[in-house]
């Protein structure tokens, strides 16, 4: 890797973040927290303050008509809750889910939208110095869908997702 | 502006804006009683003294809080209604257009605070108006006497010939002039002195007004303490006598009260006026000033000694009781209720938990007293639920007259724009609907009638050829069916000319002549709801210009509604909208389809009827069956979700007849659960392109089950299928 592709960490979080509605105003030597899961046995992270509540996935009911990686609707505390595939969503093959599966939910634009994922983790909380930015991997194609790559310590890489990105893009 | 101090305002600014809204539809019902008391004479002064006292406290309500725009509006309009109530100016349709122009542009700038959560936001400019209009008014109003001779000076005169110059020093301009104008017809003048117990002064006062008023017009109450005693208080009322001295000695009876004749009443002549001399009043100059059309000029009566304030406050308070007791009402926002309503809907929820755990400990062994024990409490539980339920959903009924309303008010200002004299029939304004539904409908509802007025109503003079009256009619309908509230516009005019709408579709391009030749009269006059096909001849301000009735349909489709239009060239034109009750919760059917359970709303199903295989028949590749001589047309639910199974129909097969109107489609479901009240949820925007669903609910066991939106399958069922039959053309077989 280039010292090219290490964009400054903290002015390019801030202007991806910005697209989000919470700037938080990353300074230098801030820590930034990370809620880890996993996909396929590989670990991702989501913006901690973006997840509202995590939880087992209740049952499902399919909603026909809709795009695929839209798995249908469940119910969460009276809410109506779109569930969607996460999975499908970064570009991997839908499979069913396993027993440690989450829901994650989340807000898009207001509407109540659940992220299933394989397992959750744990939050990773990294220094700016562990958050690299400005990734591009050669071969896939979802690259618009991470935000940076976290490194809580030299063994572990969180893939860090945009989860409000990727919600605006396919949900459009 | 950091959040939370935004959040802080919104709340007190909510309050405002209700209070606000509140006086305002007062004002606009006031105006309106004004305008039919117009039509037949004279109004009551007390009608015009109200809307007085509207607009006064608006003002001082927009003052509080710094909302300048309304400030100045509700000033400029207290002003004017002053010069009114003076008889300065005179009340005519023109003055009260601009009345009621400025009861909307109120309207306009409170929603303009609503949208921009600021006092002073902007007021969007709307068609013909500039705006909020603010200091309009006596602009439109003519002022009264072509300025010779000021007529309040020759009342002046006649008042101080026969009244006590100790009672008139202490009368408000508007008073005197009350006073003078019914001293003018001749009417008997009367002090009736009473005393009262300071502390419950507000009740008897109210009494005493209660036991007058319909004796003839009270000008004012005086107090005096003559008595001596602090605890108690003397008042005169000034009363100006219509009815026999005999009946007024009767409705004293009981009461301590003294009277004593002012004025004597006379045989008032014909020819008063006349009767008057004018002379040349002393107080000249100051008349000459009041006289000038100036509607900025703030008149609110103004004590002139300490003693008059001391009435106004007296007077005040009177009026404050009286308020207190008519109004026993609560503004609740709905969103309050709706948080309510799923609390309930959760509860019922637990409800069926719980019956399913005692239906689970009655089969179970031993202890059985106690597993019917609770039985019996859950079916108490789920009355009161139900009981519950039911109360909620009667406070988000208000009668549709709310919204009749502000219709009657539009309906005045488009017939008086247009030159079209329009006669408004109003039944069923006590018809009570969904607050929800009312506020969505108001818009569909203003446009069906300017059409009507607009170009359902003919000129007067073809009118006149017709053998029609010269004032056109509408009528506005409402009445519940069953689940349902229909509301109707009907109108006398022209009727809608089914060429002319088919030659329009044609030249928008919606259909190819051959087709136009081949439609159904009902069919035609359907195509008015397509985009950019008007019935008007030609554009006016007001509508034809194809905008609206689409929007119309597309709005009313989105609250689960129906509108149907009738006509007859030369009769008239009848537009009905066929609304549910209420949005929150409705009856339902269950169904399942490949193992799901939907839910259909029972306002749209006809029936439901085994389906054996036999009875399908297939036309042009479309299945259909016949149900009593008519062919129905069938929707297979699986296919439609895009799940078609395999093979012939199975034995069981149900089919759900919905119906839309006049349209009906067979939905071909694996089974029927049951029936349900169900509570709709919305779902989100994400789901939208389904297209089909109008949200969902959850029946029981915390699994969610989608509620068909049936119109829109019926209306995608159908479009579709005209779609495929046009490309491919009948092979002929010769």
């Amino acid at each position: 890797m280039t010292d090219s592709l290490i964009v400054s960490p903290a002015a390019s979080l801030g202007s991806r973040a910005r697209r989000h509605r919470g700037d938080r105003g990353v300074g230098a030597g801030a820590a930034l927290s990370f809620l880890g899961f996993t996909l396929e046995k590989e670990e991702y992270g989501a913006d901690l303050n973006l997840v509202t509540q995590i939880v087992k996935p209740p049952p499902l009911t399919w909603v026909p008509r809709v795009r695929p990686h839209v798995l249908g609707v469940i119910s969460i505390r009276g809410a109506v809750v779109t569930l969607v595939d996460l999975r499908q969503l970064i570009g991997l093959a839908p499979t069913s889910w396993p027993r440690t599966a989450r829901v994650l939910l989340t807000r898009h634009e207001g509407e109540p939208i659940g992220l299933l994922v394989d397992g959750v983790t744990h939050v990773h909380r990294v220094s700016l110095e562990q958050y690299e930015t400005g990734l591009s991997l050669e071969e896939s194609s979802r690259t618009e869908c991470v935000l940076g790559i976290a490194r809580p310590d030299p063994s572990t890489r969180v893939t860090i997702v945009d989860v409000l990105g990727i919600l605006s893009e396919l949900m459009r | 502006m950091t959040k939370s101090k935004k959040r802080d305002m919104s709340k007190t600014m909510k309050e405002f804006l209700s209070e606000s809204q509140e006086l305002v539809e007062t004002l606009s019902r006031n105006l309106m009683d004004i305008d039919a008391a117009l039509k037949v004479g004279e109004p009551d002064p007390d009608m015009i003294n109200e809307v007085f006292r509207g607009w006064h406290t608006l003002k001082g309500l927009a003052s509080t809080f710094g909302a300048e725009t309304l400030t100045k509006l509700a000033h400029a309009e207290e002003s004017l209604l002053d010069e009114i109530r003076l008889g300065r100016v005179e009340l005519t349709a023109d003055a009260l257009d601009s009345l009621l122009e400025s009861v909307e542009a109120a309207i306009r700038t409170l929603n303009a605070i609503d949208a921009a959560g600021d006092v002073n936001a902007a007021v969007p400019a709307t068609l013909g108006s500039d705006g909020a209009k603010p200091a309009a008014g006596a602009g439109a109003a003519e002022t009264k006497g072509d300025g010779a001779r000021p007529p309040q000076a020759e009342i002046q005169v006649e008042l101080r010939e026969v009244v006590a110059s100790e009672v008139l020093e202490v009368l408000t301009e508007f008073e005197e002039h009350r006073l003078a104008i019914n001293v003018q017809q001749g009417r008997g003048v009367y002090r009736v002195r009473t005393r009262f117990a300071l502390q419950t002064i507000d009740a008897e006062l109210d009494a005493i007004k209660r036991r007058l008023k319909p004796l003839g017009e009270i000008i004012t109450y005086l107090p005096s303490t003559e008595s001596g005693d602090p605890d108690l208080l003397d008042i005169d009322v000034i009363l100006v006598l219509n009815e026999s001295l005999a009946a007024l000695d009767a409705a004293l009876d009981g009461i301590e009260a003294k009277r004593e004749q002012l004025v004597p009443p006379r045989v008032a002549p014909r020819d008063t006026a006349q009767t008057i001399q004018p002379k040349v009043s002393s107080k000249a100059p100051d008349e000459q000033i009041s006289r000038e059309p100036a509607p900025l000029a703030p008149n609110i009566p103004a004590p002139r000694e300490p003693k008059e304030g001391a009435i106004v406050s007296t007077r005040d308070r009177a009026a404050g009781t009286s308020l207190r007791s008519v109004s026993q009402s609560v503004r609740v926002d709905i969103g309050k209720l709706d948080r309510l309503m799923n609390a309930v809907g959760e509860l019922n929820i637990i409800r069926t938990a719980i019956a399913k755990v005692s239906d689970e400990l009655r089969t179970a062994m031993g202890r059985r007293d106690l597993a019917i024990e609770l039985h019996r409490v859950t079916r108490g539980f789920e009355r009161r639920l139900a009981e519950m339920r039911e109360g909620i959903l009667e406070v988000r009924m208000v009668p549709i007259g709310q919204m009749f309303d502000r219709l009657t008010r539009m309906t005045r200002k488009i017939s008086r724009s247009l030159g079209k004299e329009i006669h408004l029939v109003i039944a069923g304004a006590d018809t009570e609907v969904d607050k929800l539904i009312i506020e969505e409908l108001s818009d569909p509802l203003m446009h069906i009638i300017r059409n009507a007025i607009d170009h359902g109503v003919e000129e007067p003079s073809e009118r006149r050829e017709a053998g029609k009256p010269d004032v056109g009619t509408v009528a506005l309908t409402a009445y519940q069916k069953g689940n349902h509230v229909l509301i109707e516009v009907e109108d006398d005019g022209a009727g809608i000319d089914g060429e002319r709408i088919v030659a329009a579709a044609v030249l928008r391009g919606f259909l190819t002549p051959e087709q136009a030749g081949s439609l159904s009269e009902r069919e035609i006059l359907n195509l008015v709801f397509l985009p950019g096909v008007s019935t008007a001849k030609e554009t006016t301000e007001l509508s034809g210009r194809g905008v609206g009735m689409d929007v119309v349909k597309t709005n009313i489709s989105a609250l689960g509604g129906v509108v149907e239009v009738q006509t007859e060239l030369g009769i008239g034109t009848k537009f009905t909208i066929t609304m549910p009750v209420t949005l929150a919760i409705i009856p339902a059917l269950l169904v399942s389809v490949d193992g799901d359970t939907y839910a259909v709303p029972l306002n749209t199903v006809a029936e439901a009827l085994i389906l054996s295989p036999a009875d399908v028949e297939t036309v042009m590749g479309a299945e259909v069956m016949t149900l009593r001589g008519k062919t129905l047309p069938l929707c297979r639910l699986d296919r439609f979700f895009g799940r078609p199974r395999s093979g012939p129909l199975e034995e069981s097969s149900r089919v759900v007849v919905a119906s839309l109107g006049q349209r009906r489609l067979g939905l071909v479901v694996d089974n029927l659960v049951g029936q349900q009240d169900v509570v709709i949820k919305p779902l989100g925007e994400s789901l939208a392109e389904a297209g089909c669903f109008a949200g969902a609910t959850e029946i029981g066991d915390q699994r969610l089950s989608l509620v068909l939106d049936t119109v829109a399958i019926i209306e995608e069922f159908f479009a579709i299928g005209e779609e495929a039959s046009r490309p491919t053309p009948i092979p002929v077989v010769g």
